[in-house]
């Protein structure tokens, strides 16, 4: 019993024991349970009843969907200088709430951003998680930012385009504007190519935190390829002196140079005048970025004969020593042509014409050819027809034709010397070129090749159409050659034959022409054998001689004899020497 | 019996029978330490995560800062070679423009050499164009029955005709 008794006594308090377990238990649970009900209960408020305000705080925080900006492509000339490369500015911004001493963080960014400390402290007082203080600052200036070491100052590095070369080339190199979208010449017209490619990111960064919460990245960025050119700067640089000292000798308004090669239309020299400094756009007038050498249409004058001379040699209705009574006068469609000189000059070939620069005359070649043929010709030289450069703003110029609502029996007769037909510098020593290459026309280029890390693109010569036969062609280089040393002399370099025509082009008023200012121009290629460069000079409104063989031929020959001794072409006695 | 041993814990506190039955704790247990350690993996995956975020972040800012760096020195390379300044230092120098160039006619000047000069000529500072071999006249060099060139004798007749041409000048 006594065993039995304690047996049941030990039962009993096992029992009690097991039953303090499981009371123990219980509220072990029951603590569990109530804790996490009050953590169901403060997540339920704050999911719930203080859901909006989270919302709008979730809002609020920026979407982190920066650019992951690929690094523009750098532009080259045919040398391997650089003439425009990418450089870094700085967005200056702050977070208020992070700033410790708003008065003194303002005192000490005011020298160094150039505002007024109150300005600064009004805007670093304010209550937006992010306010702007100021863009684009200088890398020294951020340097100097980033030494004061103030919590809640944010630089943001922007990429800036540098023209190291200033001025040269600006037009056709056209510039990159603040949102890094290229303007006007190649920049414009490689924009998209020149960008590469930009990735984007997908995620959200809390406001004061520096990591995104999410992040995507969709690719890698692929940087833009760079641009290899034609131009030459050395001779850019020489083309653009030249024109500007002509300009101002003259007393001229403005001016353009262009500098081929006429076997393949690269252009190796393309300069304006007044230009402008690409690094510094935004100061100058908005008129200043257009590129008169593709986008500028003029009457081009006598320089314009040279074409209508190559369709009558091609069609055979003449020869170099063809001969036509000159009277001084010729009527066409309702209008009475005159020499310039308003002299007749009796008996004379075709090279006197050119030579002489005789508008009759070459009234009478255009005539001879009709107005078919003679249309023809022209469109076949490109006239009427962007040349298809590789350059933004390009115009087609403004060819009248037959059968047209504004084309008049006259125009026939006008045309053939340059008169009634607009055409870019660009257009005419596209065509010029062709005469110097055989009849060939190319079209003209800038870009050489576009590199990038994997490939090479490299711009072939394109030949557009042939003009004019090669013998045309040949024979209208020899009295070219007689036209320079008879009527143009200061385009001469001695050892040197040069082909080329001058052109005094008068500018047309509303229905009339101005009755003193000119266009004076000049084009010719050299050596005339086996031309390594074709040149226009184009001088507008030059005020001290109107004359292009006065005014424009000087400028040809300066940069004729530069270009020789750049090119390394020797005279023509040593180069055929070895022939 | 398995069913007995299966028992969860709210069913025993439900039948008001609680027993301490090894099993159930240890089924729990294991239950509870699977829970942790799936817990503790996200914690760790998350946490590395967020340390690989950070690294990212600070190796895209060392890029960024390297590729701006680069920039500005190539910049400051490229403005040190800007025809301004190569032109300044150049009469510094002494230099001036070339002027009055005088060629010399030499007899049997291979022109094929002149072209093959001609084709090589380009080549530039900054990034380096690259040179341009003209094939054909390194064909023309080597045609069989081609004069191979005597350059040392063309190289003296240069030479002599150099000093006889600088003999006549005043």
């Amino acid at each position: 019993m006594i065993v039995r008794g304690k047996i049941a006594s030990q039962s009993n308090e096992s029992s009690g024991s097991k039953e303090k377990g499981v009371r123990r238990l219980a509220f072990l649970v029951a603590v569990l349970i109530g804790l996490a009900l009050v953590i169901v209960v403060q997540l339920f408020r704050l999911q719930v009843f203080q859901r909006a305000p989270d919302r709008d705080l979730e809002r609020a925080l920026p979407d982190y969907l920066p650019k992951v900006a690929s690094q523009r492509g750098l532009i080259i000339d045919r040398r391997g200088y650089f003439l425009a490369l990418n450089t870094f500015e700085y967005d200056v911004s702050t977070a208020p709430d992070l700033i410790e001493d708003p008065q003194d963080a303002a005192d000490r960014l005011s020298p160094l951003l150039g505002l007024p400390s109150d300005e600064l402290l009004s805007l670093l007082d304010q209550e937006w998680p992010y306010v702007p203080l100021k863009q684009r600052v200088s890398k020294e200036v951020a340097e100097a930012i980033v030494s004061l070491g103030l919590k809640g100052i944010h630089l943001e590095p922007k990429l800036r385009r540098k023209y190291p070369e200033g001025e040269l080339a600006a037009h056709p190199m056209g510039f990159v504007n603040y949102n890094c979208d290229g303007s006007y010449g190649l920049e414009g017209y490689y924009d998209r190519l020149l960008k590469g490619v930009s990735t984007m990111r997908e995620g959200k960064v809390p406001r004061g935190e520096a990591v995104p919460i999410v992040f995507h990245q969709l690719a890698l960025p692929q940087d833009g390829p760079h641009l290899m050119l034609t131009l030459d700067r050395n001779i850019q640089r020489l083309v653009e002196q030249e024109l500007a000292k002509a300009v101002a000798k003259y007393d001229a308004d403005s001016g353009t140079v262009i500098v081929m090669d006429p076997k393949t239309g690269a252009i190796l020299a393309m300069a304006s005048y007044p230009s402008y400094d690409p690094n510094r756009f935004y100061e100058v007038p908005l008129e200043l970025y257009n590129n008169p050498a593709v986008s500028e249409q003029y009457e081009p004058g006598s320089v314009f004969k040279i074409i209508t001379m190559a369709g009558g040699l091609d069609a055979g209705v003449i020869t170099p020593q063809s001969t036509f009574y000159d009277s001084g006068m010729m009527e066409v469609g309702e209008r009475v042509i005159q020499n310039s000189d308003r002299r007749a000059h009796g008996l004379v070939t075709m090279t006197d014409i050119l030579a002489r620069s005789l508008n009759v005359g070459i009234a009478y070649v255009s005539t001879s050819l009709g107005e078919e043929r003679f249309y023809t010709y022209l469109r076949r030289f490109g006239f009427g027809c962007k040349t298809g450069i590789d350059l933004d703003g390009e115009v087609a110029g403004s060819l009248k034709v037959p059968g047209g609502s504004e084309w008049s029996k006259s125009d026939l007769g006008t045309n053939s010397f340059g008169q009634g037909i607009a055409v870019t510098p660009l257009q005419m020593i596209t065509a010029v070129a062709a005469v110097a290459n055989r009849g060939f026309l190319v079209r003209p280029y800038v870009v050489e090749r576009i590199v990038d890390n994997q490939d090479m693109i490299v711009t072939q010569p394109t030949v557009v159409r042939q003009a004019v036969s090669a013998r045309a062609a040949e024979q209208l280089t020899d009295m070219l050659v007689e036209a320079v040393e008879r009527g143009a002399e200061l385009a001469t370099v001695p050892g040197y034959d040069v082909a080329g025509k001058t052109g005094t082009a008068q500018i047309p008023v509303g229905d009339r022409y101005d009755p003193e200012l000119t266009i004076a121009s000049f084009v010719g290629y050299a050596p005339a054998d086996d031309p390594r460069f074709i040149a226009l000079v184009r001088i507008d409104k030059p005020r001290v001689d109107s004359r292009g063989a006065q005014v424009a031929a000087p400028v040809f020959k300066a940069i004729a004899e530069r270009l020789f001794v750049l090119l390394g072409v020797p005279p023509d006695s040593i180069r055929l020497a070895g022939r | 019996m398995a069913s007995s041993q299966m028992r969860s814990l709210p069913h025993c506190l439900e039948r008001g029978s609680w027993r301490f039955e090894a099993k159930t704790t240890a089924w729990v247990l294991l239950v509870l330490t699977l829970l942790g350690l799936i817990g503790w993996l996200c914690l760790t995956q998350a946490s590395q995560v967020s340390a690989a975020r950070y690294h990212l972040r600070e190796k895209e800012e060392e890029k960024g800062r390297l590729q701006r760096e680069n920039a500005e020195l190539l910049a400051e390379i490229v403005e040190m070679l800007s025809i301004p300044r190569l032109e300044a230092r150049a009469r510094e120098l002494g230099y001036a423009p070339a002027e009055g160039l005088q060629y010399l006619d030499v007899p049997d000047y291979p022109a094929a050499c002149t072209e093959l000069c001609r084709s090589n000529g380009v080549s530039g500072g900054g990034l380096a164009a690259v040179p341009r071999l003209d094939e054909s006249a390194v064909v023309a060099l080597e045609e069989p029955g081609h004069k191979p060139l005597d350059v040392a004798r063309w190289w003296e007749r240069v030479i002599s005709q150099f000093v006889a041409w600088a003999g006549t000048q005043p």
